[in-house]
């Protein structure tokens, strides 16, 4: 006699095999001539080895750095421990890069999870909205100058911003290139990331200052706030940045 | 742009590496279907593309992440994409598969089986109802490929679409190339299921490729969607286009992308047989 189960719990089951976890599965399933195992081990392929191609793709250069076979083995744990958690799965990978960071076998190698960090950045900032509006001068110029410490200001969303404790950026260009040379990786690298008309996303390297200027604008911090925490005046940063485009709006605390 | 619907002809799946010949070289071709998921984001490079071929060509909606099997609840925010874009794009078809792919809000990227049971085609019918009342139109359901069968199966497959099909008035797609697989796989009648599936309902039919994977016990097939249409899945189009030749018709490929002249090479001996 056929043992009932529930739709619910027969997914549990399955989700759970997939997974390797602890599972009832086999008793409800018939692989014609095959057994139990090896039809599931099919859809277990499946899901593993898609969700690492969909990581292969959106870290190339991790997956460079680190060679096809570490690659390969960090990704299949990944998947396992953590399967994606929508039905899109171009949405899969956030996180990786702060999981990678807590890999005992990269604790030598802390650049891998700054690189893979800054290309998930980067697939985010390709699919940014690109708003190309003229900065609202006028609106700016009719705030009262006691009001100006209040002032928040707001990046573009097709700007995203980068730091790391090692040489991100050179180390990104050389990977590009595949052209590898000496460098003390050990270099703080602030990059800021702009995407582009055609889809790609183009990194300006920034000093410690202006990545410091720009991560308080992103926080929300007024220039009251920026000028006491980071020790600058932000006009000149203000400046700079409202010409590249990169800042493109305010907003006061008071309004 | 909008289209009306389709009587026949043949289309290709829309893929990431054709985007930019398909709109240089503009080829004859009944429809496009994308991947909805893939076209979700409206600032990507692919609805930038979409938005020029949409001017061009009929669009089919084809999704692969809803889930509609699941026990979970459907995404909301997935459902609220997909009637985004099928607003932006006004597809003559929209479809989805008669399978799952989550549970307890963990996705497997994979069209996974279900026991066709009673209680599925009351769970799968509310779920088809859903989507049909978000989107305001019906939808079509596809026949995925399996490897297995479970224990607790109360009916076959083309028995549960039909009953699907009445209950929702969903249409139905069918994909050839699974239903060989499946059918070599699990041991039944590729004919018999045409025979017996509501012609009526069909409005789609996908072909595809697959792969033999030989294990110590035999050889079981694998629905790759990744090479050329294999003989006796042509012949089974062939048997199924002379008694419904209107059905529209597309060639799907989803990994190992071949230059775009293969898929037309797919599509013109496709032509050929209706």
């Amino acid at each position: 006699m056929v043992k009932q189960i529930t739709l619910k719990q027969l997914q549990i089951e399955f989700g759970a095999a997939l997974r390797y976890q602890a599972s009832d599965i086999e008793q409800y399933v018939s692989g014609g001539g095959f057994s139990a195992e090896q039809v599931i081990q099919l859809y277990r392929n499946n899901f593993v080895i898609s969700c690492c191609a969909a990581l292969q793709a959106s870290f190339p250069v991790t997956h460079k750095l680190v060679g096809d076979e570490f690659f390969t083995s960090v990704t299949r744990q990944w998947v396992l421990a953590h399967p994606p958690q929508s039905g899109n799965i171009i949405d899969y990978g956030e996180g990786f890069a702060s999981w990678l960071a807590a890999l005992p076998q990269l604790a030598s190698l802390p650049y891998v999870a700054s690189i893979a960090q800054l290309e998930w950045l980067i697939e985010q900032t390709a699919s940014a909205e690109i708003v190309s509006k003229v900065f609202p001068f006028a609106d700016l110029a009719a705030i009262p100058a006691t009001l100006y410490p209040l002032l928040t200001f707001h990046l573009a969303p097709q700007f995203t911003l980068c730091g790391a404790a090692e040489a991100i950026y050179p180390l990104y260009q050389m990977a590009q290139q595949d052209q590898f040379e000496a460098i003390n990786l050990n270099m703080p690298s602030y990059v800021l990331l702009q995407k582009q008309p055609d889809f790609t996303v183009s990194l300006q390297p920034l000093g410690e200052a202006d990545y410091q200027f720009l991560l308080g604008c992103t926080q929300g911090l007024t220039l009251a706030n920026i000028a006491e925490q980071l020790g600058i005046d932000p006009s000149h940063y203000i400046q700079t940045y409202i010409a590249q485009g990169v800042l493109n709006r305010f907003s006061c605390q008071e309004r | 742009m909008s289209f009306a619907k389709l009587t026949g002809g043949v289309g290709i799946g829309l893929r990431h590496p054709h985007f930019a010949e398909i709109l240089e070289t503009k080829p004859e071709l009944a429809f496009l279907e994308i991947h909805s998921e893939n076209y979700f984001n409206p600032h990507g490079q692919s609805r930038y593309y979409l938005d020029q071929l949409m001017l061009q060509y009929p669009i089919s909606c084809h999704g692969i992440g809803l889930s509609l099997g699941s026990s979970d609840p459907l995404s909301a925010s997935h459902l609220m994409q997909l009637k985004d874009l099928v607003d932006h794009c006004q597809p003559v078809l929209i479809s989805e598969h008669l399978s799952w792919g989550s549970i307890n809000g963990q996705f497997f990227n994979d069209l996974l089986p279900l026991p066709y049971t009673q209680e599925l085609l009351n769970h799968f019918s509310a779920r088809v109802e859903q989507v049909q009342d978000i989107l305001g139109r019906q939808i079509l359901i596809e026949n995925p490929s399996a490897y297995l069968q479970f224990s607790t199966v109360e009916m076959p497959e083309w028995a549960l679409l039909n009953a699907l099909v009445e209950r929702t008035g969903c249409g139905l797609l069918l994909d050839l190339n699974n239903i060989y697989v499946s059918a070599m796989n699990l041991g039944f009648s590729s004919s018999e299921y045409l025979a017996e599936i509501n012609a009526n309902a069909v409005q789609e039919v996908h072909l595809a490729g697959f792969t033999r994977k030989v294990l110590p016990e035999g050889e079981i097939l694998i629905d790759t969607h990744g090479s050329r249409v294999s003989d006796p899945v042509w012949h089974l189009y062939q048997s199924y286009l002379k008694a419904n030749p209107t059905v529209a018709t597309l060639i799907e490929w989803d990994s190992d992308i071949p230059p775009l002249s293969v898929l037309l090479e797919e599509q013109q001996k496709a032509l050929v047989y209706g």
